[in-house]
């Protein structure tokens, strides 16, 4: 342990006797005990987190596989040539545009 | 994976592994740094507080924080010292909470030496007692716990020159109570 050398000789020695024993078992018992109640609330908490999740899931659940399935119907329609060419279209416009930008 | 060790091999390991096993999340890791450091943590506790079951109640909650924030530690080294420092947050929690000035010097002292006995001994506890909350926790890491001024200043988030002060006016103040009433 680091110790400054400007202390008080006289009190680092009362301090040192000052240090008795403690008896030990009871406070580790009641250490354990809080511990374990932490530990059960913490539990209890993840339960209930993981309950409340799942039932918003089932709650949300036909809304969600709706949503995907028009999701998947609007990708089918933009995943068609003519989406391709007018993307690539808008694309070389923008590209142009901001070269036009650039250049000024 | 987890690694675990028995209670035995737990009770012989060197503390780095036990704190690094209780870092991993072993429970019987930490049962064990319980075990090792409830005697000076609450001799610590002790010296701030001068009440046992006061003193004891906030180790164990000091426990309890140790054990749910063990994975932030940076290194198993620093166990100790960090273990130190949330005692000495809980403590200074504790006396914000009662609305108790951390740093009143002339106050606490006087009042207090006034109204003892002057044929009652001093003993250490008690001149400790007179000191204010800020100055006692700097007196009792610097004696008792044996760190340097340096420590004290990052453990406590203090400027040095303060924690110079708070040691040397506190050492001075207990001397002269202890002389007073030794």
């Amino acid at each position: 342990m680091p110790m400054n050398t400007d202390h008080d000789p006289e009190l680092t020695r009362l301090f040192a006797e000052a240090r008795g024993t403690l008896p030990a078992a009871d406070f580790i018992t009641d250490v354990a005990e809080r511990l374990a109640r932490v530990r059960r609330r913490r539990m209890l908490f993840y339960c209930v987190a993981v309950a409340i999740l799942m039932a918003v899931l089932v709650v949300l659940a036909p809304d969600l596989i709706d949503a995907s399935l028009a999701m998947s119907a609007a990708l089918t329609a933009v995943n068609s040539p003519t989406f391709w060419i007018a993307g690539l279209l808008i694309g070389g416009f923008a590209l142009l545009w901001t070269r036009r930008g650039l250049r000024r | 994976m987890k690694r675990t060790l028995t209670a035995q091999a737990l009770a012989a390991a060197a503390e780095t592994t036990v704190v690094a096993l209780a870092m991993q999340g072993d429970d019987s890791a930490f049962d064990e740094l319980v075990r090792r450091r409830q005697e000076s943590l609450r001799q610590f506790l002790r010296r701030l507080c001068r009440d046992a079951t006061l003193a004891d109640d906030l180790a164990q909650q000091v426990f309890v924080q140790a054990w749910q924030s063990i994975r932030t530690l940076r290194a198993p080294g620093a166990f100790g010292g960090w273990l130190r420092k949330l005692a000495a947050n809980e403590w200074l929690q504790w006396l914000r909470h009662r609305r108790i000035p951390l740093d009143s010097l002339k106050q606490v002292g006087e009042l207090s030496v006034a109204a003892a006995p002057i044929t009652e001994r001093m003993d250490l506890d008690s001149a400790l007692s007179q000191l204010p909350p800020q100055p006692r926790l700097c007196v009792v890491l610097a004696y008792s716990e044996g760190m340097s001024h340096g420590e004290i200043a990052t453990a406590l988030q203090l400027p040095l020159g303060t924690v110079k002060s708070h040691i040397a006016r506190g050492a001075a103040r207990l001397r002269e109570l202890l002389q007073a009433y030794g």
